[in-house]
């Protein structure tokens, strides 16, 4: 891994046209800034992988369960008031 | 079965102009509703037959809901960022007591064009799995 040394406002380039940005340090904790083209995405990398794992674990859920989802959801209604 | 829910029910087909992460090929989907209230609906793959997402309209669960996205993200979406619609994914891995929402991660639909991404809110409370039955 690379490792450089940044001071605040100071920035490093990656390829082209990504920009990363030392936008303020507080603590243990950096605030940083990215400008990059919108075809590459930008995510904390537990978010990323939380999320890909999160969008896997909700794809194609059973019928069933989609069926007790509409149950859960449709108001209850009243198919014979004259009995 | 007929959507009630405007504007999204003159939808058929979405197109994820950014794929749902870790989906990256699927780009389009097939909207439909699955009940008469408009809030529960179906995201069909229009390429893979057996993928399919269930999401529902966050109001009725989460009404303090009200997720602020930047401009320049969603612009690519429509020109009317006032028509965009939020709709959020459901995930039910057992029983529908655990059923929950991806409030972290909403899908941004434009009505108009038809054009959708997921987005990842920058609200670190915001939880990619909020349960849906406390919700309601």
């Amino acid at each position: 891994m690379l490792i450089l040394t940044r001071r605040v406002g100071e920035s490093i380039v990656i390829g082209d046209d990504i920009v990363v940005t030392v936008v303020e340090v507080r603590g243990d904790s950096v605030r940083i800034g990215v400008r990059a083209p919108r075809s590459v995405d930008v995510h904390r990398e537990e978010v990323y992988h939380e999320l890909r794992r999160a969008n896997q674990q909700a794809a194609s859920p059973e019928p069933e369960v989609v069926e007790a989802l509409r149950s859960l959801i449709a108001k209850p209604v009243d198919l014979d008031a004259s009995a | 079965m007929t959507a009630t829910l405007l504007p999204l029910g003159s939808l058929s087909t979405v197109e994820f102009i950014e794929p749902i992460l870790g989906f990256d090929d699927e780009r389009h989907f097939q909207l439909s509703c699955l009940e008469e209230s408009g809030v529960l609906w179906e995201l069909q793959s229009t390429r893979t037959p057996g993928l399919r997402f269930v999401v529902c309209v966050p109001g009725p669960f989460f009404p303090d809901y009200a997720p602020t996205v930047d401009e320049t993200v969603v612009a690519p979406l429509t020109d009317d960022l006032a028509e965009l619609a939020v709709l959020v994914i459901l995930t039910v891995t057992g029983s529908i007591v655990t059923a929950t929402a991806n409030l972290l991660a909403p899908l941004v639909i434009a009505p108009s064009t038809g054009r959708a991404m997921q987005v990842v809110l920058a609200d670190d409370t915001l939880s990619l799995h909020a349960a849906l039955h406390s919700a309601a």
